[in-house]
């Protein structure tokens, strides 16, 4: 049986299905009798989620992308 | 080879706009977090560019074009780093996980946090998320900026960083529970 360290320690394995089937149900099994596992599992699955919000989705400005272009083209 | 890569070379100045287009907010987001002063940062981003420009003649492709990009950036964050005369970021070994008792049992129980309910709860908890980013020692938090912020895969954070995949493992552990810890603190002290 998985401790619970062994879980928090392969838990960022696990919620990016990163995991073989055997480890994967040991996970499973540890989570369905262990509720500080289960929250642990939740929070660190929600802080993956909130981070990939926090991604700039703005393009640079017109005039940084020409400056740059006229630099790769004056060095052709 | 890709197609972009074969106009790139051909000197399409389209296809290095593409390029731009594509990769350089992430680029100043990610050298903003490596070498944290936004004029460095965009010094940085300007020298990555010239270095590409440079570098895409001989480019072979043997990784891909953004994981090529993100390597030269990091090299030349690092190069920043020690000209500016800063303590250049490394992996630390592991230290004993002080949560967890001798048995491997939780010290004290984890509780589940309340659901962020509606927009105002949700934004708290982003902003948490953030701060907790922030506070992270480095390589941590390039490792957790890289992967789940900008989302590149766990192969292309050990390729740009120049690390092996069980350090890129172990660091994106640590700063995920790191960026936990954080919020669970701020959440108990707002009680
Ligand atoms: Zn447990």
């Amino acid at each position: 049986m998985r401790t619970c360290e062994e879980f928090a320690h392969d838990v960022t394995d696990y919620i990016d299905g990163k995991m073989t089937l055997g480890p994967r149900m040991s996970m499973i099994l540890h989570a369905t009798i262990c509720s500080s596992c289960r929250a642990y599992r939740r929070q660190i699955e929600l802080v993956r989620n909130l981070a990939g919000e926090l991604k700039t989705s703005q393009e640079p400005t017109e005039e940084t992308v020409d400056e740059l272009a006229e630099l790769f083209t004056n060095s052709q | 080879m890709s197609e972009l890569l074969d106009r790139l070379k051909a000197g399409d100045q389209d296809a290095f706009k593409l390029l731009v287009r594509e990769h350089h907010s992430t680029m100043v987001a990610v050298a903003t977090s490596a070498v944290s002063d936004k004029g460095a940062a965009e010094e940085v981003v300007q020298e990555t560019w010239l270095a590409v420009i440079k570098g895409l003649k001989t480019f072979e492709g043997r990784s891909s074009l953004k994981t090529w990009i993100f390597a030269i950036l990091m090299n030349q964050a690092k190069k920043r780093l020690r000209t500016d005369g800063k303590v250049e970021w490394v992996g630390r070994s592991e230290d004993h996980d002080e949560r967890f008792r001798k048995d491997g049992h939780w010290n004290s129980t984890v509780d589940a946090w309340p659901n962020p309910e509606n927009k105002a709860a949700h934004k708290q908890m982003l902003d948490l998320v953030q701060a907790g980013i922030e506070s992270l020692p480095e390589p941590q938090k390039l490792v957790v900026i890289l992967s789940d912020v900008e989302g590149f895969s766990g192969p292309e954070v050990s390729e740009i960083m120049d690390i092996t995949k069980e350090n890129q493992r172990v660091l994106l552990y640590r700063a995920r529970s790191a960026v936990r810890d954080y919020v669970e603190q701020a959440l108990k002290e707002a009680k």
